[in-house]
């Protein structure tokens, strides 16, 4: 038997924020208008939507999520609406839309802000008739009840400035709106968040659960979170993974979490050599919002726009947080833990490879001065 | 500007509340709106008019649909549970189908920018009555 999703869904803390969130989530599954749900990457955007869907008098009917990021134009828009056999090269049978797919459901765009400029224009006709047809179909038009919610981390109106989103749809999307505050702006809720989170990972790794230290409950509630609630859960599956034994003090933490004092640059400033303002736009966008190196430096290295001094100097500021670590880089600049091998092929491929070592002389916060192991040490 | 002491009753007497974050606009409509001997009270922006709903029954709210990083009808939604006899006046710069058809659905009334002021007036007027019960 499945476990039923109603019951997977968690929003804890006890801060006025989570307080707010939660009557707003009530005051939005009450009122069954459309949704739009907005905060930075790992705030609990998800969280809420499936909230309000359970919450709300749709609850008997599904919950469809489809997220509009990274799917070609033709692909969404056959996910979302369908398409009849042979409308496409692949398109072997008719196969529906997931708009048809929850009668009476809620349909969860995420990452909405993804969306093309036709696609925009789809689904505002969509939002205009509440009808659809399936790609390749002549007329035959389905009317479809469902609700929609919507969510983003970009910052919309900018984006509609921008002439990147379309205004008209804005509105029609955002008639509820909810606006999820990042971690560090609710910063009371984290040792709860950070007990129910190591809890549940040393139980299922089953390993010892350690006391949390109070110097170690000081890192965490002066770190800035910059991925939130996604970001402390991975912290504290890796310490679960690492079983830190009785106690868990700071060296145990990750060491990203040791390093930039709270409030002051990332890329340390006197010290540091200089750097573009590319790079330090890069560096940003992968360390406080949770970009991936993948998707921010290697395409526009690959085209040529960022100079092999710049990438260098990524890798080296990368190496100055991790205390010369390469795993933890990986993790730092947002890429999963199999990339490290395609990671470092590339930077060797490219020159870029730095040597570790010198970065390991620079003193770390870390009073036993080890170097930090890395987060995928297997438990012992 | 929240006025904590205004009196918020829905027998018809009660201020007539206007939300608007163009300045501008709110005090135009503020100033026809006393003009036509109602007392009023007004919002500049969306957290400050919930702030005073979630205690307020006004008999009737103007709101406009932009409200910052907010949709007016947001405010009707938030309200209507405690406040069923509100009146709403969604008034919008844009005419779109689909918000007036929303706002229609709530019960408000929708009106597009420049303000048809006979309409408005009428509306208020109606609105001045005793409410009978819903
Ligand atoms: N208040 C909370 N209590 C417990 N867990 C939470 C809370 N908020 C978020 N989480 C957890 O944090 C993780 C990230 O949440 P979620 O996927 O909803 O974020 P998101 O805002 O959709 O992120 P993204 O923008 O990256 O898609 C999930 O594992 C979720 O279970
Ligand atoms: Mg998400």
């Amino acid at each position: 038997m499945s476990v039923s999703p109603n019951s997977e869904v968690r929003l804890l803390g006890t801060s006025e924020v989570v307080r707010n969130i939660l009557a707003d989530i009530d005051c939005a599954a009450r009122s069954g208008a459309k949704v739009l749900i907005t905060g930075e990457t790992g705030v609990g955007k998800e969280v809420v939507a499936r909230l309000i869907h359970h919450r709300s008098a749709r609850a008997a009917g599904k919950l469809v999520t489809v997220n509009c990021a990274g799917l070609p134009d033709s692909l969404l828009e056959s996910e979302l609406f369908g398409h009849v056999r042979g409308s496409f090269t692949g398109a072997y049978r008719d196969k529906p839309g997931l708009l048809e797919m929850a009668p009476n459901g809620t349909v969860f765009l995420d990452e909405v802000g993804e969306m093309s400029a036709r696609m925009q224009v789809v689904l505002l006709r969509f939002l205009e008739t509440g009808e659809i047809q399936r790609i390749g179909a002549d007329r035959s038009h389905t009317r479809v009840n469902v609700r929609l919610i919507t969510a983003t981390n970009r910052d919309l109106p900018k984006e509609i400035a921008a002439g990147n989103f379309r205004e008209d749809l804005f509105f029609r999307l955002n008639v509820i709106r909810m606006t999820i505050p990042p971690l560090r702006e609710r910063i009371e809720d984290v040792p709860l968040l950070f007990d129910h989170y190591l809890a549940l990972y040393c139980e299922q790794h089953r390993v010892e659960r350690p006391e949390i230290s109070q110097a170690a409950l000081d890192v965490l509630l002066g770190y800035r979170w910059p991925g939130n609630i996604r970001e402390l859960r991975n912290v504290a599956e890796r310490i679960a993974l690492k079983s830190v034994g009785q106690i868990l003090r700071p060296a145990d933490l990750p060491s990203e979490l040791l390093k930039p004092a709270q409030g002051a640059p990332l890329v340390a400033g006197a010290a540091a050599p200089t750097h573009s303002a590319q790079v330090e736009e890069m560096t940003q966008r992968m360390l406080r919002h949770g970009e991936s190196f993948w998707s921010v430096v290697y395409p526009v290295f690959m085209a040529r726009d960022l100079t092999r001094a710049d990438l260098r100097r990524i890798v080296e500021i990368g190496l100055e947080s991790t205390n010369g670590n390469y795993r933890l880089l990986v993790a730092l600049y947002n890429m999963p833990n199999e990339d490290y091998k395609r990671f470092l092929g590339f930077l060797r491929k490219h020159n870029c490879h730095l040597p570790f070592q010198r970065f390991r002389t620079i003193p770390s916060r870390v009073s036993s001065g080890n170097v930090p192991r890395t987060p995928v040490a297997a438990a012992g | 500007m929240a006025q904590e002491s205004a009196p918020a009753t829905t027998d018809g007497r009660g201020p007539v509340v206007i939300v608007d974050d163009d300045v501008s606009c709110l005090a135009a409509v503020e100033q026809i709106v006393r003009h036509w001997g109602h007392d009023t009270v007004t919002f500049r922006s969306f957290e400050d008019a919930r702030a005073y709903l979630a205690s307020a029954t006004p008999a009737v709210v103007i709101v406009d649909v932009r409200l910052g990083n907010y949709n007016g009808l947001q405010l009707i939604h938030f309200s209507q549970e405690r406040s069923p006899a509100t009146q709403w006046l969604v008034v919008s710069g844009f005419d779109d189908p689909v918000l007036r058809k929303e706002a229609t659905k709530l019960g408000a009334l929708f009106l597009t920018k420049p303000l048809d002021l006979g309409k408005l007036k009428e509306h208020l007027e109606r609105n001045e009555r005793p409410a009978t019960s819903a």
